[in-house]
């Protein structure tokens, strides 16, 4: 039998560990920032929701619309790129911070309600897509119908708003809205009110939209 | 589930290859001061015959040829055979030109570098047979710097420090630090008795263990590293001498290298599968450290490119709206580790190399540069071998 060097290799494997752990700390750790940070953002888009909704109380006339409505746009870039932020990491890093999650969900319900309102006192045209999905219950075909809305919304026109929207993920707020529109299925689409249970393609998908807009 | 899944695939690939940089960072360290241990003068001078193995090689053939008879070696103890594998060029007739000088001609069908090679030594009756390719130039001291070591009954082969005869541009910087750095690992590997290639540019063999083991393998298109896991399979010790220094010409374009390295990967592939029953406790380092990483290594490059693939396309959606802060939000521990491994690795490169070659310095950038260009070179040469390989297409040297 030939020589085995325990030593050698029982070293090599301690540093190994070393390197992984120290990994392992520091990728964790910079993890854990990065999730604060977003739960930071989605505290101070909150303020900024809350804000626009009592001047919307306070005076809900056509006069205060270029306001209202430049800052509701503002609200929904942040908010739409925050959730791709959090949807990337949950996609490609496997991070899922159910709390941050949750409290974006209540984040983008508000940002979603804003937009309505407004466009209600600005006489705005613009189409409402929500598709509602579980995390818990629907994974590929939930996964899919993001991908189609996704690509409607990075090539399609500006009168479109998209909103996705967690069932699973245990926000009451949420849980209402779905209770509302009697969401029993993943993924379901509303498209202005009218509900599209399971799978809808993005052919089917701009269809409804068009003729909605024509 | 997918992407937890392949999360644990990058962590077992990171874990092995961590431990395999460590490994032999450790190993240079345990022996650090023995890297350049010359042996002294050898006691004796064996007779020696050079099979100079050559297909088409009349550009090179008489560069090499002189370069032998140049050797500081004692002409009678010293006999150079040139075996011409049916070329279709004047190798012929150059060999034929250094007849005088008493190199010996076997002329002979074209049957690959392995068989020319069994054909050589089927004639050779000295106590030590040494291989050259018919590109590379050897040191005029190189063989009387080799021969000591089998004074020592227990080894069967010697390798010499192939390094790369530079063209000056990119891939041939690139290739002359690749065969410093060979060399340097395999100097490590030596202390381990973990050899796993008599470089083809210049090694030398007992000649009665070479012919005992059956010789080289005709279908073998690495039959360097062959021969050599054949020498470790039946005990004999695969040595390096550090001070023997050979140089060999390198592919000068792309494409070239492209169709050695392809040709280095199969034949590499199909050694390694050979060989697979080297691993185990048994083999000692060797079956418990060295082989099991061959084959890992090649399973590792396959999958790689298609976490790679898979991660691409998974980001790709998000890329036109995260932009940078894509690249920001991917950095997670496997990036940690991998950062704290290339910089261990880099220093251990850069200081360990410019320690052992005293009369080549090594730039920062230029180490820094190969650390991240030379992997991206072999992932690519391993996905045309490997497609070579799924459709079985044909070998040659």
């Amino acid at each position: 039998m030939r020589k085995i060097s325990f030593n050698l290799i029982a070293a090599s494997f301690f540093i190994t560990a070393l390197i992984f752990i120290a990994g392992i700390f520091v990728g964790k750790a910079l993890d854990k920032g990065t999730v604060d940070e977003f739960g930071q953002s989605v505290l101070s888009l909150t303020d900024r929701v809350s804000a626009s909704t009592a001047i919307m109380l306070l005076d809900s006339t056509p006069d205060m619309c270029p306001l209202l409505e430049s800052e509701q746009e503002q609200i929904e870039n942040d908010v739409n790129l925050l959730g791709y932020k959090i949807s990337f990491l949950e996609d490609t890093r496997n991070i899922a911070d159910e709390k941050l999650k949750g409290k974006y969900m209540n984040l983008q319900l508000n940002s979603y309600l804003l937009s309505n309102k407004v466009k209600q006192i600005c006489s705005q045209n613009f189409t409402s897509v929500v598709m509602f999905y579980s995390s818990k219950q629907c994974t590929k075909e939930c996964k899919e119908q993001e991908t189609e809305l996704f690509e409607i919304k990075k090539s399609g026109p500006h009168w479109v708003k998209i909103y996705s929207f967690d069932a699973g993920i245990g926000s009451a707020s949420v849980q209402v809205l779905a209770n509302k529109y009697r969401i029993e299925k993943y993924p379901t689409i509303l498209i202005e009110d009218k509900k599209y249970e399971g799978l809808v393609g993005r052919e089917k998908l701009e269809k409804i939209i068009g003729e909605l807009q024509s | 589930m997918a992407i937890q899944q392949l999360q644990y695939a990058e962590y077992a690939i990171a874990f092995v290859t961590i431990f395999t940089f460590v490994f032999l960072i450790v190993a240079y360290l345990n022996n650090r001061g023995r890297m350049k241990e010359a042996l002294g003068k050898p006691k004796r001078l064996p007779e020696v015959t050079v099979l100079v193995p050559a297909y088409n090689e009349e550009e090179y053939l008489a560069g090499t040829l002189k370069s032998l008879l140049a050797l500081d070696y004692p002409k009678s103890k010293l006999k150079i055979v040139v075996i011409n594998d049916g070329s279709t060029d004047g190798t012929g007739n150059v060999a034929a030109g250094f007849a005088r000088f008493g190199v010996g001609i076997i002329s002979k069908k074209n049957s690959g570098k392995a068989d020319s090679l069994n054909v050589g030594l089927g004639k050779v009756r000295t106590e030590l047979v040494a291989t050259m390719d018919a590109d590379s130039y050897v040191a005029p001291d190189a063989l009387a710097k080799i021969v000591g070591h089998f004074e020592d009954r227990r080894v069967g082969a010697v390798a010499s420090c192939v390094l790369a005869k530079s063209s000056g541009n990119f891939l041939g910087e690139i290739q002359r630090l690749e065969y410093m750095f060979t060399i340097f690992t395999r100097r490590i590997l030596d202390f381990l008795n973990c050899v796993t290639v008599t470089p083809g540019p210049f090694s030398v063999f007992r000649t009665r263990a070479l012919k005992k083991i059956g010789g080289y393998d005709p279908k073998s298109l690495v039959e360097d590293q062959e021969v050599a896991l054949n020498m470790q399979q039946h005990g004999w010790k695969i040595r390096t001498a550090p001070e023997a220094m050979v140089y060999s010409e390198t592919p000068k374009t792309f494409q070239e290298l492209m169709g050695q390295r392809v040709r280095w990967q199969r034949g590499g592939l199909y050694n390694a599968l050979k060989y697979r029953f080297l691993i185990g406790l048994k083999w000692g380092d060797l079956g418990v450290v060295i082989m099991p990483n061959t084959l890992l290594g090649y399973l590792f490059l396959t999958i790689v490119p298609i976490i790679v693939l898979i991660s691409i396309m998974t980001s790709s959606i998000y890329a036109s709206y995260l932009g940078w802060e894509g690249v920001r939000l991917s950095i997670g521990p496997l990036h940690i580790m991998a950062a704290l491994m290339l910089l261990a690795g880099f220093a251990w490169l850069y200081y360990g190399m410019n320690e052992f070659y005293e009369n080549e310095r090594l730039s920062f950038p230029t180490v820094a540069v190969f650390i991240i260009a030379y992997p991206i070179l072999l992932f690519i040469f391993w996905l045309f071998a490997a497609y070579m390989e799924v459709t079985k297409q044909a070998k040659s040297w």
